[in-house]
């Protein structure tokens, strides 16, 4: 017999085009009888080409009731952590998900980062990084650093969740879809403003972030930008005579002459200058000042810190950039002195196009609209979608259950089990056990990756609004 | 400023003023019994019961020695600031004085520069139908500001103590008019109010209408351009969600403008009108997807209520009974929702406000000019009202333990004692 495990796999893989299935099923489907006739038989054998796969010898249609479609588990339900309402998956990174929330309590947009103990085990460092993130981010409070809300622990399930103020994209997101992969000067201006106030902060709180780059950069709703990722970032000991570091683990591209040679201390402002030069070099030319085709290469050349700022780049910011890129840290310019720096204190023309958020990848939302949205409907409205007049006595209990939920104290508190899981095991996981070294663009190959996955997450998304 | 107490800092403080207290907001509307006798009601009808004009502009003297408190009206944020009576012994008026216990600001939630920002923008926005203060000073841990006695406390307070059916149409429609004077001000300034809703509309005897509520309202103004839209979410603020407008709890790319203002205006009118709070029988997540699907709160009369139930029966004999009841134009309003009916321009009034697409809500000015105002005469709006509210008591508050007068009363015993026992030794 066809289960109804299957038919929900029709339901994931393509919801508009099983949909007939479930309304004109009264005499559906059924062992061993030709195909319903609702359908042209090849356009059914290209919708339901698993179903001959899995049967194996030859065509078997089994009788399925149609309250086995409309009732079979959907990815849609709603899940709780503490007061949070989990929504769409919004990235990942090295050591789990970013999930889109919604506090159940204020309405605020939020952002959870999840952390599976298992996995931080085999990264190296791993739980020590976590902690220390946690540590640097709990003290910070400014406008340009992403602040952390709350922090959640599952015993359990073996699951840290850090709540942090919402984001809804990043530079690098927008990069990539921008012409010649750069932003206008006015607006690569606007944002380098924002990164010097919140490194200038950061310095000030005697925390250094090491992995500044257009990845780490997110922006607000309304166009603030946000210092993000604190996994490599060092807080200096209160005691500390300077700023000398003597380790990084931040993204090799971005690294500067005296981490690529090896050098056993260094100053780490300095570092985070460097980096905040590679960004802006980066984000006005759409290239990169050091390349290399491995990540020896690569730090051979930082090591020579020999580049050229293009020739259309105008002469104060190229000054700019050579300031900040000098190989000798003793020379390179401060956050102070960058601040001080004429393209800094000149605001551009507004010429040339804004480069605009991209619309998420999975759905054609240009607004980025709240990805809970679908969630919360599947737990007020569970029957909004479905056949009216047939109500199953399931479809009922599953009513008094969701009326329940009008009473946010009687909520229970469910812990979010991702149901992925049990349909494509360990296909993210097994990305991600290596930590991915970044060659310059290498953060290409990480977002294709990402996007395809948010699209097979999309069957939950694809009835917002 | 010290911070002495780490606990007070994990509290959430509301600061801002509000006459009235937030909480009632979520308690039942039905007339609370009248509580012990240490309730006492404003002597608005003592001669020697003199308050400023609210228009007149005094600098009052910063000294807490000119102050004689007389009660507490309300708690308001949590505990963390009170609202009082007090008199200004110099010229023997009563005034009211927030006072604000400043070890109980949470630094963590940035409290104490919201309320520098609500007091500054209070001293910025000079209009009749806002209410400004005399002044601001800090006495002991506490902050102290010097405003305006309301006598009537907001409309919401109105509701709760005497009207929980509702106030009636013509009072309604005198109140939002001058309200909406307020917010064009406000809107022409570039500031979005945020909190529009009963509780921020005070009532003074003399028929005056005030906005209040500045702590969530934010400026539109960026590097001096009006910005288009702004993104910026009132986390901190629960109690105001319901008021809130779709667009605003979307926190999209989009963002909102001042538009949001007239849907929270129309969230207030229902308010006004129905007596309770549209959406104040859901949980937050809730309304958020009704007001999402662009649910409309509706004003409850015959009209609205014989299209979604029809008649019954118990309402039909109720509609006998309820007859001739009624006197208009009262304050008040007919307690059976089955038995009155507001204005086709009420109705049409709420529509445009509650409108899903902010593009199409009117703005503040245009609608000063809506046909629900009809019924306005400008020149005697302040006496309409303060006519209507001679049927009803003013505030009440709970008189200070006049401590002056116990320690008085206790030297007076110890005064009277006579040791007539002798000293017996063993």
């Amino acid at each position: 017999m066809v289960d109804v495990n299957m038919l929900d796999k029709v339901q994931k893989i393509n919801p508009e085009q099983c949909l007939p299935v479930g309304v004109t099923s009264n005499t559906i489907i059924s062992g061993s009888q030709p195909c319903p006739l609702f359908l042209e038989p090849d356009e059914f054998r290209c919708q339901f080409d698993f179903f001959y796969e899995e049967e194996g010898d030859g065509l078997f249609i089994h009788r399925v009731n149609s309250e086995d479609i409309i009732y079979s588990p959907r990815p849609r339900k709603a899940k709780l952590i503490g007061k949070y309402l989990m929504g769409e998956c919004l990235g990942e990174g090295s050591y789990g998900k970013v999930k889109e929330v919604l506090d159940s309590e204020t309405l605020c947009r939020r952002a959870v980062k999840i952390l599976k103990q298992k996995r931080l085990k085999r990264i190296p460092n791993g739980e020590q990084n976590v902690q220390r993130e946690i540590e640097i981010l709990r003290r910070l409070r400014h406008p340009n650093v992403i602040q952390l809300v709350d922090v959640i622990h599952n015993e359990e399930k073996q699951k840290m969740y850090l709540v942090m103020e919402y984001c809804v994209g990043g530079l690098q997101e927008m990069l990539d879809t921008a012409p010649d992969k750069k932003f206008p000067e006015w607006q690569a201006h606007g944002y380098m403003c924002q990164l010097l106030d919140g490194l200038e902060y950061l310095h000030g709180q005697g925390t250094i972030h090491k992995d500044i780059k257009p990845s780490n950069l997110l922006l607000t709703t309304g166009g603030v930008l946000k210092i993000s990722d604190f996994g490599v970032a060092e807080r200096l000991d209160y005691f500390a005579k300077d700023d000398t570091c003597r380790t990084s683990q931040g993204s090799p591209a971005f690294q500067p002459p005296e981490i690529a040679n090896g050098v056993e201390s260094f100053s780490g402002y300095k570092v985070d200058v460097w980096s905040s030069g590679v960004t802006l070099f980066n984000i006005t030319t759409g290239k990169f000042p050091f390349k290399g085709d491995n990540i020896y290469r690569l730090f051979e050349n930082i090591g020579k810190g020999v580049f050229t700022v293009p020739r259309n780049v105008p002469s104060p910011l190229a000054n700019l950039i050579q300031g900040m890129l000098q190989m000798d840290p003793n020379e390179r310019f401060g956050v102070q002195e960058v601040k001080r720096h004429p393209w800094i204190k000149r605001k551009p023309p507004m010429v040339g196009r804004e480069v605009p958020l991209p619309p998420l990848p999975d759905s054609s939302d240009e607004l980025r609209s709240m990805t809970v949205i679908p969630y919360l409907d599947a737990m007020y409205n569970p029957m909004e979608s479905d056949e009216d007049d047939e109500r199953s006595e399931a479809g009922e209990e599953e009513q008094s259950e969701v009326n329940n939920y009008g009473n946010l104290s009687s909520f229970p508190v469910i812990d979010e089990n991702e149901p992925l899981d049990v349909n494509q095991p360990n296909v993210q996981s097994s990305h991600l056990e290596v930590e991915r070294p970044v060659f310059g663009l290498g953060d290409d190959l990480d977002r294709n990756r990402k996007s395809s996955r948010l699209r097979r997450l999309s069957p939950a998304s694809c009835k917002q609004q | 400023m010290v911070f002495k107490n780490p606990c007070c800092c994990l509290k959430k403080s509301r600061i801002g003023y509000t006459g009235s207290s937030e909480e009632l907001d979520s308690l039942p509307t039905s007339p609370k019994p009248p509580e012990e006798q240490n309730i006492t009601v404003l002597p608005v009808d003592d001669p020697n019961f003199m308050t400023f004009s609210v228009m007149e502009v005094l600098d009052l003297n910063p000294n807490p020695n000119d102050y004689q408190f007389l009660g507490v009206i309300c708690q308001v944020y949590d505990g963390s600031a009170s609202i009082h009576v007090a008199r200004h012994i110099p010229s023997g008026r009563y005034i009211s004085i927030r006072k604000v216990d400043l070890d109980m600001l949470d630094r963590e939630e940035s409290g104490l520069s919201s309320l520098h920002r609500e007091l500054s923008l209070m001293r910025l926005m000079q209009h009749d139908h806002i209410l400004p203060y005399y002044c601001a000073f800090v006495a002991g841990r506490e902050l102290w500001v010097v405003l305006p006695l309301m006598e009537q406390g907001s409309a919401r307070d109105l509701l709760d103590k005497h009207f929980p059916d509702g106030l009636g149409e013509t009072a309604i429609a005198l109140i939002l008019h001058d309200v909406l004077l307020a917010l064009d001000y406000m809107h022409n300034m570039g500031y979005i109010h945020r909190s529009v809703k009963a509780s921020h509309i005070f009532l003074s005897r003399s028929g005056g209408v005030y906005l209040s509520g500045f702590r969530t309202a934010i400026t539109m103004i960026k590097d001096g351009q009006k910005l288009r839209a702004i993104h910026d979410f009132p986390a901190d603020t629960v109690q105001n969600l319901h008021w809130l407008a779709p667009e605003t709890l979307e926190q999209n790319l989009l963002g909102y403008d001042t538009k949001s203002d007239i849907y929270s205006l129309g969230i207030a009118a229902c308010e006004l009108a129905n007596g309770c709070i549209p959406f104040s029988d859901m949980v937050p997540m809730k309304m958020l997807l009704e007001k999402i699907n662009s649910t409309t709160p509706k004003l409850l009369d015959s009209v609205t209520l014989g299209e979604s139930e029809g008649e019954t029966t118990d309402s039909q004999t109720r509609r006998d009974s309820g007859l001739g009841e009624s006197s208009y134009p009262s304050l008040g309003n007919e307690p059976n929702p089955y038995n009155r009916q507001f204005s086709l321009e009420f109705h049409d009034f709420i529509e445009v406000c509650l409108r899903h697409d902010p593009s199409e809500r009117p703005s503040a000015a245009e609608l000063l000019e809506h046909d629900f105002f009809k019924q306005v005469s400008t020149k005697t709006t302040q006496e309409v009202l303060c006519s209507m509210f001679q049927s009803v008591k003013p505030v009440s508050y709970t008189p200070c333990q006049s401590s002056s007068k116990d320690v008085d009363d206790s030297v007076k015993t110890l005064e009277n004692l006579q040791l007539t026992d002798e000293w017996e030794f063993d």
